[in-house]
């Protein structure tokens, strides 16, 4: 999975076609992060046992992967611009659905159109 | 002659003047050449060195110089020649083979100066244990291996070469990168000359070292493709490897008469992690493999040279899966091989146009598994005595303009099982005993109408018998069949080659080939039972394609090599799920590019790219791996000759790990997309970007040789 390029190379990456992961996304993740760390706190549940997650590190760990998996399919399927494009405004849309624990899970289904033909 | 007419008068002399009717090849120190030829020096080549406009064979000559990237290993320089694919099973130092022209891993035969690491397709070497350090060269045969190795190889041959000239002066290379990569490579060499007959001798030594812990990050689809909520980005575990290797030579004599004792041991232990989305902690692997070769080489007269070589390898393997984490439960065996082997020869050039070559060469290989787990440990030694005897002619007519190699090989099989049948009490359980005969005639002919233009064509027939535990089975889930006969095959190629120029300005060749093999009876493993599988001749394939090569080179400012392979091949297995698909693992399209920039010989800017694209992982076509480029670049520094150099190497550039596939391959049309790891060979990821930096030089000459070495005139 493409990991955030160091400084020097990211020109380089650049050039060659590498898409680095947009920062709505990142924002978006770490909301993502505070909205469960509450939700377990409302359901008095700690991490590992419900939700699949085993700790803060790995519902980092999941979410950047699956930002760079949805970022692979939206470029393939879009070309780079409009591909990252798409997943950046699918990104802020998903801030906008975080915060409410009912719809937590539901709010990540949007996501699966990327992978979808058209 | 003045200086500046000899700088260009006699390249342009050797390049214009057609080469030697029937050359004597030397794997020392260059060609004998046939009683009535004059011709001193023809080209550029190293001692040795096949040349592509005098031979037939398709064949790939990589010298490994500083046009090889430091961070390269054996299985970059094999998988980058044209007709080759590399399989990894992750990044440096991890398992590595490769096939030729769409043949599988084990029909690709390798060898270090001639002796056989793999002989008959035994197994698959795994390249990735062979230190790139100690080889000068490497050749790959696509088709026309030289009869004096006694090989009918389906898919190809692989020579790795030693350093074949003088000694030359001591060298050090360190290199660091990622994942705790770290390399390191010496050696050193003494020439001399010793007794009252003032005989020429030196000794080579060399040793690596190279470790990693592998463990880079990859992609991870918990195996459930369909769901992207369960997806993470793990790290390899397990995967550290320490590798050592040491080598000695000791060369006695000169062209007349040589002796060479050589001895080559290499240890490594390593995490073997299995699958990507179910690692395995503690399966560990331990090989240990000694080899010693002596070898005496003699020119009684003008004409004849005579050959001899004895070798002995002793290969130890420990594995230790003390939780069933990879196998279907605990394992822990050492299991030993052991490969004699003897060979005589003699060449004879009895006229300008003619060069026999006759070779003799007797096997014993044996294959002793021994399961520490169990308390009758000690189980069966499977063994196979084989005898392969190889007459070759070289024939050249119409002045020089055609050359024919005939060759008749006849190869005879004892297979033994000394001890208990593995599923002695099954009623489908072999035989003890199993014998083989197989004639592997080939013909190569070459056309030079013009001194820098050759057309070639060769047809071969080639055999790969059943291994050990193809014939006789093993303690775990497969069963034995000495009713097997050997996979065969027959092959064939035609093409041109051209070269460009021999001057130093401007260099360059280019060569395309059209190749065809059609395989009958290839060995498959069926489920017989739910716990066995037994294997059988079933498979059947047939294959087509085109590679072209380029390589130029501009006044030692500019280089460019190009290598492609088209392959279109059909799987004619009988089972409808496999007839007419094409072969797993055999891409269709495969592109290496590798070009570089020098400022004289002080800074060196390269740049690779590998594509690979048509890749089908199973006999069903079920995977399609996606298009795939990768690219490369590395900087190599050095202010003078007496300077050590510094190099950076990047291996995969952009950091591509990740591809993204039709969803259901069989339905591609539906459009939906998965990402899947980067991989050769599912679930084994491949690193993303991988940085080394080496730094090495050689210094100073070699004590008592000044630089001269063994091959000097005798007084």
């Amino acid at each position: 999975m493409r990991r955030r390029p160091e400084p020097w190379l990211l020109i380089v990456i650049l050039v060659a076609g590498c898409s680095p992961r947009p920062p709505e996304c990142d924002a978006m993740c770490a909301e993502a992060l505070d909205t469960v760390e509450a939700c377990l706190d409302t359901w008095g549940l700690s991490w590992g046992e419900t939700l699949g997650y085993e700790d803060p590190a790995d519902h980092a760990n999941w979410c950047a992967t699956f930002i760079d998996e949805q970022l692979e399919l939206a470029t393939t399927r879009w070309g780079l611009h409009d591909g990252q494009q798409r997943i950046e405004a699918t990104c802020a849309e998903q801030r906008l659905l975080l915060g409410d624990c009912a719809a937590y899970a539901d709010s990540w289904d949007g996501w699966e159109s990327t992978s979808d033909g058209p | 002659m003045p200086t500046a007419v000899r700088r260009w008068l006699l390249p342009l002399l050797a390049v214009v003047l057609p080469g030697p009717a029937v050359a004597e090849q030397d794997d020392e120190g260059g060609e004998v050449r046939a009683p009535t030829e004059t011709v001193e020096v023809v080209g550029q080549r190293a001692p040795g060195e096949p040349d592509p406009l005098e031979t037939a064979a398709s064949v790939t000559v990589i010298t490994l110089d500083e046009r090889v990237r430091a961070s390269a290993d054996v299985a970059d320089v094999v998988g980058a020649a044209a007709g080759v694919h590399l399989q990894r099973l992750g990044g440096l130092g991890d398992y590595s083979v490769v096939t030729v022209r769409g043949s599988s891993a084990r029909q690709v035969e390798v060898y270090v100066d001639g002796v056989p690491l793999n002989p008959y397709g035994g197994t698959a070497v795994d390249l990735s244990e062979l230190p790139l350090d100690a080889f000068e060269r490497v050749e790959v045969y696509r088709s026309g291996a030289p009869a004096h190795l006694g090989t009918s190889a389906m898919g190809g041959v692989v020579n790795l070469v030693t350093a074949p000239g003088e000694v030359a002066p001591p060298r050090l290379e360190m290199s660091g990168g990622s994942y705790w990569t770290r390399r390191l490579s010496a050696s050193a060499g003494v020439a001399g000359r010793a007794g009252a007959a003032d005989t020429p001798v030196d000794l080579l030594l060399g040793a690596d070292t190279f470790g990693t812990t592998g463990d880079f990050e990859f992609f991870d689809d918990a195996g459930t493709p369909y769901n992207l909520l369960d997806d993470r980005t793990l790290s390899r575990i397990n995967n550290d490897k320490a590798d050592f290797d040491a080598r000695a030579r000791l060369r006695v004599g000169d062209r007349r008469l040589r002796l060479v004792l050589s001895e080559t041991f290499h240890v490594r232990d390593q995490g073997l992690p299995g699958i990507g989305h179910d690692q395995a902690e503690e399966a560990r692997l331990g090989t240990l493999d000694n080899a010693v070769v002596t070898s005496l080489d003699g020119r009684p007269g003008a004409t004849v040279r005579l050959r001899g070589r004895v070798s002995y390898r002793l290969r130890q393997e420990r594995y230790r899966d003390p939780h069933g984490e990879l196998g279907t439960g605990l394992q822990d065996s050492r299991d030993r091989h052991h490969a004699a082997g003897g060979q005589i020869g003699v060449r004879w050039v009895p006229a300008v146009w003619t060069a026999l070559d006759g070779t003799v060469e007797l096997r014993v290989d044996g294959y002793q598994p021994v399961d520490l787990l169990r308390d009758d440990s000690t189980d069966g030694v499977r063994t196979r005595v084989a005898a392969v005897f190889s007459l070759a002619d070289e024939l050249v007519f119409a002045g020089e303009r055609v050359h024919l190699t005939p060759v008749l090989q006849l190869h005879l099989l004892d297979n033994r099982l000394l001890g208990t049948v593995p599923f002695a009490d099954s009623p489908v359980a072999p035989d003890g005993r199993q014998h083989h005969a197989a004639f592997t005639p080939r013909l190569g002919m070459l056309i030079r109408p013009a001194p820098l233009v050759a057309f070639k064509a060769n047809v071969a027939r080639s055999f790969r018998p059943p291994d050990f535990s193809e014939l006789f089975g093993d303690r775990g889930a497969v069963i034995g069949n000495t009713e097997l006969v050997p996979e065969s095959g027959i092959a064939w190629d035609g093409g041109a080659h051209l070269a460009c120029s021999r001057s130093d300005v401007l260099r360059g060749s280019a060569s395309v080939t059209y190749f065809g093999r059609r395989t009958r009876n290839a060995i498959v493993y069926v489920q017989n039972s739910q716990r066995t599988q037994i294997p059988i001749n079933l498979g059947s394939a047939e294959l087509h394609g085109v590679e072209g090569s380029v390589d130029t080179h501009v006044a030692g400012l500019l280089e460019f090599r190009a290598d492609l392979t088209w392959i279109h091949s059909t799987n004619l297995d009988e089972r409808e799920a496999y007839l007419g698909n094409p072969l797993p693992r055999v891409p269709t399209w495969e592109v290496r590019v590798a070009a570089a920039v020098h400022w004289r010989d002080h800074v060196r800017l390269g740049y690779e790219l590998s594509h690979t694209a048509g890749n089908y992982w199973d006999a069903t076509s079920w995977y399609l791996a996606a298009p795939r480029t990768l690219h490369g670049l590395s900087l190599r520094v050095q202010p003078g000759p007496a300077w050590p150099f510094l190099e950076v190497d990047v291996r995969n550039l952009t950091d591509r790990t990740t591809e993204a596939v039709p969803r259901d391959p069989l339905n591609p049309d539906d459009g939906a997309l998965v990402v899947q790891p980067l991989t050769d060979f599912v679930g084994y990821p491949l690193p993303g970007r991988t940085i080394l930096v080496t730094l090495g030089g050689s210094f100073g000459r070699v004590p008592g040789g000044g630089g001269e070495g063994s091959d000097a005139p005798s007084p």
